[in-house]
């Protein structure tokens, strides 16, 4: 501190002069006004280290301009003028803050070591302060480095500039590089229509002219305009204030701009602020980009998770069609070489039938060849249907009535096996197109394979719902039943899977390639021990094509 | 007495059907093969031909093209594999008189011989 700034206070002139003097002498800037009432205007538009003043002046209130000051800046020290009668209000004063009191007549000595000890615990307040900051902002710069959303990174970036520098309004834009303009990212303090919100052209705003640069500029005299050499000024809601703004700069790249203005104490922003300012941009450009960096990893890296579980999913698919077609052309092949010796086994026996005496042992066992051989034709017709399925009689159907149609079929039967049927079907389900019949054994394979799962009895539930963003429809079966276990998760829908003494395992798979060849798809999830679900997709009439 | 004429490459198929319709009292010829079905045909002229459409070399269709060329008062009944009905039905379309499908009911194959027989009254 050079040369402290004194403001002396005192309705008499004649002590405002003697302050003058003696201390003008000793290195001081001493300012003498008579009016109490002018002390709030000046500090607002000056800075003084210490303010002497003598609160007992014709009407004002001491007490309260004792307050007034401290309130508008704390840094500011008081030390009151008193005369010898009335120590009791100088010691209250102190208690409000003033730093100490001198007493008419004045010994200049004294005074100057009141003074010299007031501007010591000046200096060493502000720098505890500063120290205090420092820490803060090491934090701060510490969370911000670290921190991966943007957003709230250019929030804390915004409120911790504000806040180091001690200023009333802040704001923060961003360079839009692709179109050579700066946006509005954030503010804080301005009354809303002051200041434009989004887009602005490159060359509107004064902080767009710095960030041009990439120099940290400071304007405290809010008379001296800059020169913008042309360009259309738009420091209005800015340039009435002193202000201090850095660019965002990573590389030599500018990011954006960090503007502050206002000091709370009405203070000008010094170089102190502005080195704690860049610290912050630099610090914040860093992570700006770290974080950029990061999202870009991010959004990489769940385009090829995606990825990896699309190329899954089809691979799966992959497999399970292409098992189904070989295994459907082996098929094809075997059964028509099983069908002739089938029909000569099977022609054989009706002829044996047809000599046997009725009600024999003979004609019994024949029965059961028959029985079997017709068995063994129909799992053969089966295995065939699956290889070469019957040219589909494709139509507009309403699920819901083919799912009745079936439930109907089937509903005596089940109550007589204490299965109960619940329907959750959808009013407003949309049309698919698809063969009915393949539809129908669809659904009774899956509803047979729930029948059988419930040998107690239990109950079956029967939904059906749209799916409007995957454009389909979802039929979902629930058995309260015995499960799946885990290990046969993977197997149900391959042909010959089975865990039925009599199963042939052929149910799920026909289903399963007649739901894909609806372009749907067919998935269970089940528990063992809590039942199952088989859900199944099919996509709607597309309106549009109709 | 109603002639029948049995063409199945399996021998042990027409064995069993000529036992059977001998058994009804029919008169049953067989042939193993297309060829030796078409001069069967041309030289026995049954009335009623049970012909197989699964066969090595000349398929059942074609012979039951050039059956019907030859005499188109021949009825045929074409035998299909178990689901092979879409080819059945096509083979009706071709002037077949029925379809039926392996594993045969013998009963059934007397009943579509009978009912032939009635219409054509034979
Ligand atoms: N609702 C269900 N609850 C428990 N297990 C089931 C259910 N549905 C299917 N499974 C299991 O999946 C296997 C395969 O079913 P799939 O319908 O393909 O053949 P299957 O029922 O065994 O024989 P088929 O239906 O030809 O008589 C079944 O044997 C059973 O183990
Ligand atoms: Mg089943």
């Amino acid at each position: 501190m050079e040369h402290p700034k004194l403001l002396v206070v005192d309705d008499e002139k004649t002590i405002g002069e003697v302050f003058e003097r003696a201390l003008g002498k000793r290195g001081y800037q001493v300012h003498a006004v008579q009016d109490a009432g002018r002390v709030l205007k000046e500090i607002e538009s000056d800075f003084f280290n210490i303010i002497i003043v003598d609160l007992k002046m014709p009407g004002i209130d001491g007490v309260q301009l004792l307050r007034r000051i401290k309130q508008i800046n704390p840094y500011i020290e008081v030390i009151i003028i008193t005369g010898y009668g009335t120590p009791q209000s100088a010691v209250s004063a102190i208690k409000l803050g003033a730093f100490d009191y001198v007493t008419k007549p004045f010994d200049i000595i004294e005074i100057e070591k009141t003074i010299k000890n007031c501007l010591e615990r000046q200096r060493r307040a502000i720098e505890n302060i500063e120290l205090k900051e420092l820490v803060a902002f090491s934090e701060v710069s510490k969370t911000i480095t670290s921190m991966r959303n943007v957003d709230e990174l250019l929030e804390v970036i915004l409120v911790s500039a504000i806040q180091v520098t001690k200023a009333r309004r802040g704001s923060l834009f961003l360079l839009n590089e692709d179109r050579d303009e700066l946006f509005l990212k954030s503010s804080r303090g301005f009354r809303k229509d002051s200041i434009t919100e989004g887009a602005i052209p490159f060359n509107r705003v004064a902080s767009n002219w710095l960030a041009i640069r990439g120099q940290p500029v400071v304007v405290n005299n809010t008379e001296e305009r800059l020169d913008f050499s042309g360009r259309e000024n738009a420091w209005a809601s800015f340039i009435c204030f002193p202000m201090a703004s850095v660019p965002l700069m990573f590389h030599g790249k500018i990011l954006g701009v960090v503007n502050v203005c206002q000091k709370d104490t009405g203070d000008s922003f010094t170089d102190r602020d502005l080195t704690l300012l860049s610290v912050l941009a630099s610090e914040a450009a860093i992570a700006i980009e770290n974080a950029r960096l990061y999202k870009q990893l991010q959004d990489k890296i769940s385009e090829l998770e995606d990825t990896i579980s699309r190329l899954n999913q089809t691979q799966a698919e992959l497999i399970q069609s292409e098992k189904l077609a070989s295994i459907g052309r082996l098929a094809a092949g075997i059964v028509h070489e099983i069908c002739n010796p089938l029909n000569v086994i099977s022609g054989r026996v009706q002829l044996l039938l047809m000599d046997a005496q009725r009600d024999t042992h003979l004609a019994d066992s024949l029965r059961i060849i028959e029985e079997y051989v017709s068995r063994t034709s129909r799992i053969a017709n089966s295995l065939l249907k699956f290889a070469r399925p019957n040219q589909p009689k494709i139509s507009e159907l309403d699920i819901n009535q083919q799912l009745q149609e079936t439930i109907a079929l089937l509903e005596d039967r089940f109550t007589a096996k204490n299965i109960r049927i619940e329907r959750d079907l959808s009013h407003s389900l949309p049309h698919v197109s698809g063969d009915k019949q393949q539809f129908q054994q669809v659904f009774l394979n899956i509803m047979l394979n729930a029948e059988q799962a419930m040998p107690e009895g239990g109950i079956l539930k029967i939904s059906t719902r749209e799916l409007p963003q995957e454009h389909c429809i979802e039929i979902a079966f629930s058995d309260t039943g015995e499960g799946i276990p885990e290990e046969n998760i993977d197997n149900i829908f391959d042909p010959f899977f089975t865990t039925k003494e009599n199963g042939t395992g052929l149910g799920l798979s026909v289903s399963y390639g007649i739901v894909k060849m609806h372009k749907g798809t067919i998935d269970v999830q089940s528990r063992q021990g809590e039942g199952s679900t088989f859900l199944i997709k099919l996509p709607v009439i597309d309106t549009n094509q109709r | 007495m109603c002639r029948i004429l049995v063409v199945d490459d399996e021998i042990e198929t027409c064995n069993l059907l000529s036992e059977f319709l001998n058994r009804k009292n029919y008169n049953v010829s067989v042939a193993t093969d297309g060829e030796e079905a078409i001069s069967k045909v041309a030289a026995l002229k049954p009335h009623v031909v049970l012909l197989d459409i699964r066969m090595p070399r000349m398929d059942g269709i074609e012979v039951l093209r050039r059956i019907k060329q030859l005499d188109d008062r021949i009825d045929v009944v074409m035998i299909t594999a178990v689901n092979d009905e879409e080819m059945g039905k096509m083979a009706m379309r071709l002037g077949a008189f029925d379809y039926i499908t392996k594993p045969l009911s013998l009963n059934y194959l007397e009943a579509v011989v009978l009912v032939r027989l009635f219409m054509r009254g034979t």
